[in-house]
């Protein structure tokens, strides 16, 4: 057997035979790798899924504010929305020749916890998430009149909703807040497939829906129509005066940034459109602080788990001196003694580090539903990637480099003290 | 005995053991242990070597094994000059032409007891190849009975065997594969006297078989006459014993 395949050898032997205090160094080192491995896995999903939110949208548009700002409130849902558009500017924009469709957003009021949104059919045939996938029913149809309420599948998994369940939407957002507009309540129409995303956790409605909500009459539907824009809609009955934003599809993204600054120097209103994905690649910059925060706090973790090993190595190397006399009598080199110890410690650290990559995908696979249902977040079954081989040679190697001090004492004792061991 | 020559080194079998020629060593500077003239163990000879504790037998054999390299003067093991071997051509030495056995714990608790005699053989193909055709386990086993051991015990783990019996697996271990120079260090001092002379008299008549010879370290005179020869240190030594 060669010298480095027998030090291997003998090496695990050697742990095995230590497995008590070996297996705590391990398991330090697997929780400190999987804390480092999970926070870099939750990272990412939660950047895909985000990303995978909202695909094939080129501009959205709201009123004047930071794009972060509109994005998180209009797609995601997070944070409350600044001010509005109007309807008018709405109508403008979207009857403009370079913009293939829009659809409109109306946030504001709430069904237990879950958003209320209110919209048009534009938004069941245009809204693409996951890289371009539609929107699909899961059962019943979409607005045939303005009580009909299009949900989501978590609104309707949590709550039981079936077709036809009446529900009653409160302004305001959070459970049950403030004034319930129970004289006008909505019914299930539709329920949508499973997206991952947040149309998961939202009521639809027609924009008329919600001003019917809001009190307005249908009498006094055709206020202030402007003869300029969508003046084709013939169905329209009661439109709204302001919505929150809109999304808009191109006919050709060429157009693109022509379009964004006519929009961010509209002359009646204060709008700003943002390119989702710019917008996005901004959210992450901000981010990023404290992603890298985490990240370094989890690599201290990983360090102080490497720490550990350090310690148990050291520790054992009295107790291990005759050993290393009794392999030094058999014809073991001081060269072998220090490789045994390097031996061992990658040995120690790889397994620990696998185990540290094996426990977080098999946790992220079997936590995936809970995720899913309590944050939206869609985490994919992905395999190891390139990070985790990059934190597994890391441990693997920075343990060899730690398992040098050990090693060199085992070798410099090896030599010191001969075939006589002093304990 | 089979002579396979695997090794780089040819057999001496004529050379003496073990020479020593104008020898001096200090662990510290201006502290010398040892200071030998002239001493010889002849091959396949047996030697039994006394001397006060601290007087530097240890030394010695850590000399002689190459584990220790003098200040000055000559070590030369089966007419090998130890001095002009490299760190690891000393190794690979001892591992080929050395056998040995201490006063105790001279077995890896992680290994198993077969594991643990074979364990020269690991590091030399030499001692691998002198260990017979039936391979170096089958040697092991009939190297346990010669020593007096029932092979049965092979199975069970070495920290449950006695004294006695540990040290019996490591004269076995350090007659594997037929080294020409045994070098013991008091391996009898945790035995009672009976099982002192049972054990020198098994590990003498293996040791004669294998035409090894047997540098014997120990305080116990009542052995010496079971060697060819008997020594003492402080005689040999010129330092003397310090105080
Ligand atoms: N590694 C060492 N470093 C410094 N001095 C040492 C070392 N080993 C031994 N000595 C000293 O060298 C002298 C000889 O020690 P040695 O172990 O060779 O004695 P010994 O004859 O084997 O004794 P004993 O019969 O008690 O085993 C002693 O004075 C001892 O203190
Ligand atoms: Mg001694």
């Amino acid at each position: 057997m060669s010298a480095p395949g027998l030090a291997a050898a003998l090496a695990l032997k050697s742990l095995g035979n230590r497995r008590g205090t070996a297996l705590l160094t391990l398991l330090s080192i697997t929780i400190s790798v999987a804390l480092l491995i999970g926070v870099n896995q939750v990272r990412r999903e939660a950047r895909s899924s985000f990303t995978n939110t909202l695909s094939g949208a080129d501009l959205i548009v709201g009123a004047r504010s930071g794009s972060i700002n509109l994005l998180l409130y209009s797609i995601f849902r997070i944070g409350n929305p600044t001010g509005a558009v109007s309807w008018d500017s709405y109508q403008k924009i979207s009857s403009r020749s370079d913009v293939a469709w829009t659809f409109p957003i109306s946030l504001g009021d709430s069904h237990r916890g879950y958003r209320v949104l209110g919209t048009d059919e534009n938004y069941f045939t245009f809204y693409r998430y996951g890289g371009g996938r539609g929107l699909e029913l899961a059962d019943g149809a979409l607005f045939a009149d303005d009580g009909d309420a299009v949900i989501g599948a978590e609104v309707a998994a949590k709550l039981g909703y079936e077709v036809g369940t009446p529900i009653v939407v409160s302004h305001g957002i959070g459970a049950g807040s403030f004034a319930e507009h129970d004289d006008n309540p909505f019914r299930v129409a539709g329920i949508l497939e499973r997206t991952g995303t947040p149309v998961d956790q939202t009521v639809h409605v027609t924009l008329a829906g919600i001003e019917i909500m809001h009190g307005a009459d249908v009498a006094d539907a055709d206020h202030e129509h402007d003869d300029e824009g969508g003046e084709g809609h013939a169905e329209a009955t009661i439109e709204p005066e302001i919505i929150t934003a809109f999304v808009v599809g191109m006919k050709s993204r060429a157009a693109l940034f022509g379009l964004q600054r006519i929009i961010n120097d509209y002359r009646r209103e204060p709008l700003s459109a943002i390119i989702p994905g710019v917008a996005l690649t901004e959210l992450w910059g901000l981010v990023s602080t404290a992603e890298t925060a985490l990240l370094v706090v989890s690599g201290f973790v990983v360090v102080a788990g490497l720490l550990g090993l350090l310690t148990t190595l050291l520790t054992s190397m009295n107790e291990r001196r005759r050993e290393m006399a009794v392999l030094r009598s058999v014809g073991a080199g001081p060269g072998m003694i220090f490789a045994l110890l390097i031996c061992e410690a990658a040995f120690l650290a790889l397994l620990a580090a696998l185990a540290g990559v094996a426990l977080v995908h098999l946790g992220l696979l079997l936590s995936r539903e809970v995720v899913l249902e309590t944050f939206g977040i869609a985490l994919s079954p992905g395999l190891p990637g390139m990070f985790d081989l990059l934190v597994v040679s890391g441990v693997t190697l920075a343990a060899m480099l730690i398992a040098l001090v050990p090693a060199w004492r085992g070798y410099r004792n090896s030599l010191a003290d001969g075939l006589t061991v002093r304990i | 005995m089979t002579q396979q020559g695997t090794g780089a080194v040819e057999q001496p079998s004529h050379n003496p053991a073990v020479e020593l020629e104008n020898l001096s060593f200090s662990y510290r500077p201006n502290e010398p242990v040892l200071a030998i003239q002239q001493w010889q163990v002849a091959a396949g000879e047996t030697v039994f070597l006394k001397g006060p504790s601290g007087s530097g037998k240890s030394t010695l054999l850590g000399l002689i094994g190459g584990i220790l390299a003098p200040d000055s003067g000559h070590v030369r093991v089966l007419g090998q000059e130890l001095g002009a071997m490299g760190r690891g051509a000393r190794d690979r030495f001892r591992a080929q032409h050395l056998g040995f056995i201490f006063q105790m714990f001279n077995l890896l608790p992680y290994l198993s007891l077969l594991e643990n005699i074979t364990l020269p053989c690991r590091f030399s193909k030499l001692r691998a190849g002198r260990a017979g055709d039936q391979g170096p386990e089958a040697r092991a086993l009939t190297l346990l009975k010669q020593l007096g051991l029932d092979p049965a015990i092979a199975a069970r783990p070495v920290t449950e065997l006695s004294v006695g019996q540990q040290q019996r697996v490591a004269a076995a271990r350090a007659l594997i594969g037929e080294p020409e120079l045994l070098v013991a260090d008091e391996p009898t001092s945790a035995l009672d006297a009976d099982s002192r002379t049972q054990f020198v008299e098994l590990l003498l008549a293996q040791s004669k078989a294998a035409g090894s010879a047997v540098l014997f370290v120990s305080h116990d005179a009542s052995l010496a006459p079971l060697f060819d020869r008997s020594a003492t240190l402080t005689e040999l030594n010129t330092v003397g014993a310090p105080s």
